[in-house]
């Protein structure tokens, strides 16, 4: 049984806010690419899982060269034992904002995998579409923002989604299973230095998404012309009017507070 | 002149300093009697909030005349009672002259009051492209008390203590006179360097008003090592091999299992890499990533060469937090584990640290008390915490004073030093006294005689 | 704008779902058709929801998965497709929470449609539809264009407009029971997480979160007593749970809990994207922090510059003389 898992490169959310230009074209600065956050999650589940079922782990990535390398070389260090890049050329505005990267995703030729694992969401577009996708381009269930894992006996996994106001548990024992995780059901483990000396002179495999025969890429095609999803730009800075003690100046700087906030009927 | 009747001294202070800068008497908070430690208490008679050179001039006049005690603080972060005034009088608080003054970038200098918080220029300064590299675990802290103790940290062994990045103060005297000690220049052979003698004199020679610090320029890359051995002998023999490769790391700390447990107790987290009997915990920075990158990379192939179990490579911000936030909650989660604790914070020869260890885990087994420790090892410095558990008062002070004796004995035996960085204060007087030569006490209290004749400045500490 | 149905899909009688997917008929599709599909389960009652949308929208259906015990996101998700599948599947429309944006992305992979997540504004033209939506957390934000002529989904925030009850469509109820294939798994559980009994962020009138300026776990215990003295529900920033101070469930903001209480105290907190995120709907904001550039001071109502404990303290005292 294998595993894979999906990791996307991102630019650095301190780095993107002071510099838009670099969400456009995040190749132009290298090492302003970072490894989504939630995907370190997602890997420790995939190594977790395979350390306790054997079989290996595939960290899959689409986008441009130098970014998609970037972050599989970050898994490889991590533990991951193989990295397959999904070559985007032509395929520019194959975004987060349709089911296709999904479906390009589960076409990737990784054989006999029982688990498909991503981060609930990515932190650059909080869309958290991609398990939901592979699911459907594997044929598969999906169990969402999965927050605890119990590894039981026979392959079987008890595993707890926590929304906002719900959560749901129960044991899977069908695979294959994609499973998509909060940034909160583990702690990654640190990159240990032999796997990172490894992971600097490993060899990727590489597939380009027209080379997935099976996919369909009229239907690809029309959908991605439909969507434009190039405009970013940032928020009106809303200058509230507010009223600001000072306590260095004012002792009673906490009194009229409360009875500002108790005469305006607030408190 | 001698004052009769206490009462007297807010009338006599407030004809120079404004009565709102004064506290008298009950109006005095409790905060005010003890340090972060806590085991000792003792409220001044009047608290001065001073906002100049010359507000702490003019009530020093006033102390010199009528001999009364004067005891300067800071954010009150000591561990040694050193900002304590066990005997009444004034206490002067430096916290409200928290202003930055000037940042020369010519001369690589930034000049402060002494009650900036250390956190405040760390992020003063690196917002502008430099650095103030000292770096005690205590943020919070005044630069005026870690003038005063010359405090250390962690990155020691790289960037050097407090005292390498002071290049200025100017002090006031007991006498309340004010003096320049020092200038922007980088070298000096202008006579006694009394800068150097105020500084680490834990307020019994001077009052530090204000204090021009050297700033270096920022690293751009830092990346930190988590390397777990077997036992603590490889880990600390691995120290020197790391010391004589040629690369200096900025910092080489040293825990073993327990104190990763405590903090896991403590904190409800899971440590990453948790299941190791000891660690060394590295750091590197640098200007460009692909030096600190070859740094790291030779000194992760020492550490294999040495013994270690794996290295654990901390390129990411968020680990390297991490793992620097439980260390930074070491002696919190000590301290939760019991009911109460006093420490040692000794700094032996590095080539000592092995033994030093042994004979604390050895001390701690004859006197059936737990001493977690930890410290930097890069520099011989070392943090052991006594723990008190379930013992009653009388046996708990018993073993203290028992451990104690022992651990400066052992600590004097191979060549080592009371205090590496929290300073003497009250806490550690008896065993300064024990630890050095006569001769070395006699010359201080000499010094001290002659820059303070009254004894009124900080009385009764360090000596 | 064309003349396509919008289907407003709602798994829950929540008000702020019902009330986010009226708003969005009001606010971006006043003139088109609408139908309203919901999910029968327990999370829903019947008549109360038909209740609040009744002769505002042309028709509602209820869908009613047999033998159906737990609510599991992939029974939902395969009622929507079989229903999408026999009804023309042009706009439709979620509630943006993390379960229905599960159910949403299941909905749109099955489709092969567009979606658009936590979409904040909608704006309709002739031929296409421009949505707005939050980008790395809120600290920029997208605008997406689609075609009319592309199935879509999208999951709405509650946006902050006036709700105005017009009265004017015959509303027709359907029910439809289908049979979908697919087993939930063994020993399945499902719960809400709502504690309406004890006081909670969730259902708290006042909030007081304390963030990385409380300077360690002892001091949130003295939140708490101030806490008691305001009924309030105490809340923290991330980099206080991640110290271990606090309990995860405690955390405010993108990787926690989004609140909406009258009013919001937060003590030492900087006020990162990431935790300003969770308290946009909350309708007043006091900040107490001793850096008076910290950005959480950007979206106060009120604010004192000074340190966080000696607040704490003094408002604990102010509070308990009552």
């Amino acid at each position: 049984m294998n595993i894979v898992v999906y990791v996307k490169a991102m630019v650095d959310p301190d780095k993107a806010s002071d510099d838009l230009t670099l969400v456009s074209e995040p190749a132009k600065n290298g090492t302003a690419v970072i490894l989504n956050p939630y995907d370190k999650n997602a890997i420790e589940v995939a190594l977790q899982l395979k350390e306790k079922y054997t079989g290996e782990v595939t960290a899959v990535s689409f986008g441009g060269d130098i970014e998609t390398e970037k972050v599989l070389r970050e898994a490889l260090s991590l533990g991951c034992d193989h990295a397959f890049k999904v070559n985007d050329e032509g395929y520019e505005s194959l975004d987060a904002f349709s089911p296709m990267l999904g479906s390009v995703l589960g076409k990737v030729p990784v054989a006999d995998v029982s688990y498909f694992i991503t981060g609930r969401e990515a932190a650059d577009d909080n869309q958290s579409i991609i398990g939901a996708s592979i699911a459907a381009a594997v044929d598969a269930d999906f169990v969402d923002n999965v927050d605890e894992i119990e590894f039981l006996e026979n392959h079987s996994l008890k595993l707890v989604s926590r929304w906002d106001q719900s959560e749901l548990s129960g044991i899977y024992e069908k695979t294959p299973l994609v499973i998509s995780v909060t940034d909160t059901i583990n702690t990654p483990r640190l990159p240990s230095f032999k796997a990172k000396m490894q992971a600097k002179k490993a060899k990727l495999d590489e597939v380009k998404v027209s080379d997935l025969t099976d996919l369909d890429l009229t239907q690809l095609n029309n959908l991605r012309e439909k969507v434009d999803s190039t405009g970013v730009f940032e928020p009106e800075v809303i200058n509230k009017e507010n009223i600001i003690y000072d306590l260095e100046q004012d002792e009673q700087a906490v009194d009229k507070l409360m009875d500002n906030l108790k005469e305006k009927g607030i408190l | 002149m001698e004052l009769k009747d206490k009462t007297d001294i807010f009338k006599i202070v407030s004809q120079v300093v404004p009565e709102k800068q004064l506290i008298q008497k009950s109006e005095i908070s409790e905060d005010y009697g003890h340090d972060e430690m806590g085991t000792i208490f003792h409220l001044p008679d009047l608290v001065v909030k001073a906002q100049s050179t010359e507000d702490v001039s003019a009530v020093m006049k006033i102390a010199n005349e009528y001999k009364i005690p004067a005891v300067v603080r800071g954010a009150g972060t000591g561990l040694v009672g050193g900002s304590i005034a066990i005997k009444g009088g004034i206490l002067i608080d430096l916290s409200g002259m928290n202003q930055i003054k000037e940042l020369d970038a010519d001369n690589l200098t930034l000049t402060v009051e002494p009650g900036v918080l250390l956190m405040d220029i760390k992020e003063y300064a690196e917002k502008k492209g430099f650095f103030y590299p000292p770096d005690p675990g205590e943020k919070s802290a005044t630069i005026g008390g870690n003038i005063s103790t010359n405090a250390g940290g962690m990155r020691a062994i790289k960037y050097g203590v407090t005292r390498d990045y002071v290049r200025a103060l100017t002090v006031v005297a007991p006498s309340g006179d004010i003096m320049h000690l020092g200038g922007k220049v980088v070298k000096n052979s202008s006579g006694f360097d009394l800068k150097d003698l105020v500084i680490g004199s834990e307020g019994t020679l001077g009052i530090v008003t204000e204090a021009t610090l050297k700033l270096i320029m920022k690293p751009e890359y830092t990346v930190s090592l988590l390397v777990p051995f077997e036992n603590f002998e490889s880990a600390i023999s691995t120290v020197p091999v790391i010391l004589r490769s040629g690369i200096t790391p900025t910092a080489v700390e040293f825990f073993e299992n327990d104190s990763v447990n405590f903090w896991e107790e403590f904190s409800g987290k899971v440590f990453p890499e948790a299941n190791h009997q000891t660690y060394l915990l590295l750091s590197f920075d640098g200007q460009s990533t692909e030096r600190v990158e070859e740094d790291y990379e030779k000194i992760a192939e020492l550490c294999f060469e040495n013994g270690a179990e794996d290295v654990y490579v901390l390129d990411d911000e968020i680990q390297r937090n991490q793992v620097w936030t439980a260390r930074g909650a070491f002696l919190e989660a000590i301290k939760s584990s019991t009911t109460e604790m006093d420490e040692v914070d000794v700094v032996v020869p590095r080539s000592k640290i092995v033994e030093f260890i042994t004979f604390t885990h050895k001390t701690a087994q004859e006197q059936n008390i737990r001493i977690p420790g930890f410290g930097h090892v890069g520099d011989g410095n070392l943090h052991f915490y006594i723990c008190r558990d379930d013992y009653d008062d009388a046996t708990w002070k018993e073993k203290l004073n028992n451990v104690f004796e022992l651990l400066y004995t052992e600590g004097k035996k191979v060549g080592g030093q009371v205090s590496g960085e929290h300073g003497i204060g009250l806490a550690k007087r008896e065993y300064l006294g024990q630890s050095l030569d006569d001769s070395v006490i006699s010359m201080m209290r000499s010094v001290k005689s002659a820059v303070d004749p009254h004894n009124i400045l900080n009385p009764d500490k360090v000596i | 704008m064309n003349n396509q149905t919008v289907y407003l899909c709602a798994t829950t009688d929540d008000q702020s779902e019902v009330e986010a997917l009226q708003k969005v008929v009001q606010e971006s599709f006043s003139t088109a058709s609408i139908t309203v599909v919901a999910f029968q389960s327990e999370a829903l009652d019947q008549t109360k929801f038909q209740a609040s949308f009744d002769q505002n929208v042309d028709a509602i259906t209820f869908l009613n998965v047999e033998k159906l015990s737990v609510l599991d996101p992939n029974a939902v998700a395969k009622a929507y497709n079989q229903y999408f599948q026999k009804n023309d599947a042009g706009r439709i429309i979620f509630y943006a929470n993390r379960f229905n944006n599960g159910i949403a992305a299941r909905v749109a992979a099955s489709n092969l449609s567009a979606i658009v997540t936590d979409v904040e504004k909608i704006e309709a033209t002739d031929d296409h539809l421009n949505l707005v939506k939050k980008s790395y957390s809120g600290a920029l934000k997208r605008q997406i264009t689609v075609t009319d002529a592309a199935p879509l989904i999208i999951t709405v925030n509650n946006s902050n407009i006036t709700l105005e009850k017009v009265a004017a469509k015959e509303t027709a109820v359907t029910e439809e029971t289908l049979s979908i294939d697919y087993q939930v798994p063994k020993t399945a559980v499902y719960k809400s997480l709502v504690d309406n009994d004890n006081l909670n962020l969730d259902n708290a009138e006042v909030v007081v979160a304390g963030g990385r300026g409380l300077k360690g776990a002892e001091e949130f215990k003295n939140l708490e007593k101030l806490a008691e003295n305001l009924s309030a529900a105490v809340g923290a920033s991330r980099p206080v749970v991640d110290n271990g101070w606090v309990p995860n469930t405690l955390m405010v903001g993108q990787s926690g809990k989004s609140i909406e209480p009258d009013i919001y105290f937060a003590f030492g907190i900087s006020g990162a994207v990431q935790h300003t995120v969770g308290i946009e709907n909350v309708k007043t904001i006091v900040a107490i922090n001793s850096d008076e550039k910290a950005p959480i001071f950007k979206i106060a109502d009120y604010g004192i510059v000074g340190d966080a404990k000696e607040v704490i303290e003094k408002m604990t005292e102010i509070t308990a003389q009552k």
